[in-house]
């Protein structure tokens, strides 16, 4: 009799039927499938519509980069432009125009300017010294002068 | 007496004749709409559910030859206030506060553009992008606002009357914005996409877009920096000389490319009024469509032709002993004196009418006109803008014509040419004989690739040997035929004053156009000048008003170009 009672214990514990009937557990598991693949469909919903939202944003981000790219070349051709930089020169770092140069011709030849086919004029006219870098006289002292080429 | 005998059978009747035509009618609308208005019920439920956008494409920049934007576009947004949907308490003070802070006008101010006003109100159309954007998103009611592409001139003015204008619908008006629209444009796109109940676009519905294409950019052959020299310099020659207006060109006679062009008056292109009659004449390019009279400047044309068929040469003589009468009319010199025996060179250092009459016998009509008609005069030059002119000058051909007209037409009366026809027939003294198309446009780059313009020979009009001998001639011209005003000191130039008086409907009056067109430098020219003035009241002579501006504009091409001076030249600075 003692034992008879404890069996009965153990059966149902939890208010369950000892053994469900096969179509409970049939329905159980196309129950359970069911909610998962409507919470896949919710979840994969939820995710498409917040990436439709993502780009909506990024769209118009896009197009807000895209202007205000426009609108930066246009505040850089500003900035470069001649009244501006004629301006900033002036006003702000305090520049002068350059100076006026003027051209005389004067009756007399310039220093080193040969009359071409005039050999006795380009005599009379020294030519400049060549001048030799100072790398090249310390390698000449050290191991010679070199050849005429 | 029971319930169903007291209700009277016409009462029924009656009744039910209702409910009947009640359901007849229920059934004919429903018919009506279904049958006969489903189309345009359909086309409301479309339009309500489908929204449509345009999208405009980025119309090109216009750029100097550099590349440097002179005229480009920037998205901005048009405010409008619907004063008529501000109806619930405090929504007119949000609107109000939201423009404000988008446009940085004062609330006052708003307030007052609102007064009595109940349609929308434009409050501004140049709201930055930024500050627009979260409008659009915000979404605040009778708050309203457009996307814009406007044109932003980083330059300023310059190059006004080149450049043009577009209009409200971002197509080109005037100028290389309207010669070269289909260039600049690009194409629209489109957006079909469904939207929500409240216009909003369903980010998972369907969207259809048709991106817009991108208009090209248009880089001119102007170089800025001499554009802005020669704007200035004619602005100021202007107000010294209390004149009507000018033109100043410059060109590369080597390829025809237009370097700079300015004309006066001119108008602000950044504000240009459409309803302004007066505004409207000063929308054209008057380099390519104003027609003048070019007075002693054809006269190298004369001589060229002259010089060409070996009717003379540089020291051929004639004897000016006076004026030269034809058909009762006498022919003068401009300052009334006759010198006697002079050479062609020293017939064009005096700039003498009777000797350029001379020359002009000598070639006969027939050679004259085929030289003036083979430098291009007669005809438009297609440098490929709009409006250009091509001029007019009679020949025997034509019944009107006279002898008086090959003499006039010998110093430049009787004929009429756009200055930009006049430099490119110096152009092609300057370059060896070839006359070249001149062009302004240099190149248009679109997303589809480069198109380059390639420089055109349209002839060879004189040969090289005559092209030399007559920029020599005219170095001596400028050196000594300007009163010294058309050089510059330590640079050898080439070039030639006119003055033409202007033609009126009772023949020539007091107004003149003094005129210089010249070589910078007179050997292998980089440059020819052509500077105009228009009735200059402190002197009227070519060679007081438009050889300074001349000289000044060549001196700052030679600086510019950092031409080394001639040859044993001192060179001394100066400082102002």
């Amino acid at each position: 009799m003692a034992t008879a009672i404890s069996t009965a214990t153990r059966r149902a514990p939890i208010g369950l039927p000892a053994r469900l009937p096969q179509w409970g557990i049939a329905a159980l598991v196309v129950g359970s499938i069911a909610f998962a693949g409507t919470a896949v469909l919710i979840v994969q919903s939820s995710l498409e519509t917040a990436a439709g939202y993502e780009v909506q944003r990024l769209r118009n981000d896009k197009t807000a980069l895209e202007s205000d790219n426009q609108r930066i070349e246009a505040d850089v051709a500003t900035l470069k432009s001649l009244d501006r930089i004629e301006q900033q020169a002036m006003g702000s770092l305090k520049m002068i125009k350059p100076s006026t140069y003027v051209y005389v011709t004067v009756d007399m030849t310039p220093p080193g300017y040969r009359v071409p086919g005039d050999p006795q004029q380009a005599q009379s006219i020294p030519a400049p010294a060549p001048t030799e870098p100072w790398w090249s006289r310390i390698v000449h002292g050290l191991f010679g002068q070199r050849g005429e080429q | 007496m029971n319930q169903r005998e007291r209700i009277s059978p016409w009462r029924v009747t009656v009744v039910l004749i209702m409910l009947a035509g009640s359901t007849v009618a229920l059934v004919a609308r429903i018919a009506h709409i279904q049958l006969i208005e489903h189309a345009s019920f359909v086309e409301q439920a479309d339009d309500n559910h489908w929204g449509r956008q345009d999208l405009l494409a980025q119309r090109g920049a216009v750029r100097d030859r550099n590349g440097n934007p002179l005229a480009m576009s920037v998205n901005r947004w048009e405010l409008s206030i619907d004063p008529g949907q501000l109806d619930k308490p405090g929504s007119r003070d949000a609107a109000i506060a939201v423009a404000s802070k988008a446009t940085g006008m004062s609330p006052a101010d708003i307030e007052r553009k609102l007064q009595g006003a109940t349609g929308p109100v434009v409050i501004s159309d140049q709201v930055d992008y930024a500050a627009g954007r979260p409008i659009v998103e915000g979404g605040l009611r009778g708050v309203t606002v457009r996307e814009l592409v406007t044109r932003t001139f980083p330059e300023g003015n310059l190059a006004a009357g080149l450049i043009g204008f577009i209009g409200k619908d971002h197509a080109g008006l005037t100028g290389v914005e309207a010669d070269y629209d289909r260039d600049l444009a690009g194409v629209s796109g489109r957006s079909v996409y469904e939207r929500d109940s409240i216009g909003n676009p369903i980010p998972l519905g369907y969207r259809n877009t048709v991106a817009p294409k991108p208009g090209g950019d248009v880089y001119l052959s102007i170089d800025r920096y001499i554009q802005r020299v020669i704007e200035k310099l004619l602005d100021d020659t202007i107000k010294e000389q209390k004149a009507d207006g000018g033109t100043v060109l410059v060109m590369d006679p080597n390829d025809g490319a237009i370097l700079a062009q300015a004309s006066r008056p001119t108008f602000d292109l950044r504000n240009p009024d459409l309803n302004d009659q007066k505004q409207a004449d000063l929308f054209r390019n008057r380099g390519i469509t104003d027609l003048y009279e070019p007075g002693s400047t054809f006269k190298a044309v004369t001589m060229a032709a002259a010089l060409n068929e070996h009717v003379v040469t540089p020291t051929t003589t004639h004897n000016d002993s006076g004026p030269v009468v034809k058909y009762g009319m006498a022919i003068e010199n401009w300052n009334f004196v006759h010198v006697g025996v002079e050479t062609m060179t020293q017939l064009l250092i005096r700039s003498n009418n009777v000797g350029a009459v001379w020359v002009a016998e000598k070639l006969g009509p027939d050679l004259l006109y085929k030289y003036i008609q083979q430098f291009g005069f007669g005809q438009p030059t297609q440098v490929g803008l709009s409006g250009e002119a091509g001029g007019f000058f009679r020949t025997p051909k034509d019944t009107t014509w006279t002898p008086i007209d090959l003499a006039t037409a010998a110093f430049g009366q009787s004929v009429t040419a756009t200055p930009l026809q006049m430099i490119t027939a110096y152009a092609a003294i300057a370059n060896g004989g070839t006359l070249m198309r001149p062009y302004v446009v240099d190149r248009i780059v679109t997303p589809e690739g480069e198109r380059v313009t390639q420089p055109t020979k349209v002839r060879q009009v004189i040969t090289p040997e005559t092209a030399a001998t007559l920029r020599s001639m005219l170095r001596d011209v400028d050196e000594q035929g300007t009163s010294g005003k058309g050089v510059v000191p330590g640079f050898a130039l080439a070039g030639k004053t006119g003055t033409a008086s202007i033609p009126g409907a009772n023949g020539y009056d007091d107004k003149t156009i003094a005129s210089m067109i010249g070589m910078v430098p007179y050997d292998n020219p980089k440059a020819v000048v052509l500077v105009k003035i228009d009735n200059p009241k402190n002197s009227p002579w070519g060679s007081q008003v438009a050889a300074p501006v001349f000289a000044a504009v060549a001196k700052e091409l030679l600086v510019y170009w950092r031409v080394a001076p001639t040859e044993g030249a001192y060179v001394s600075n100066v400082h102002p």
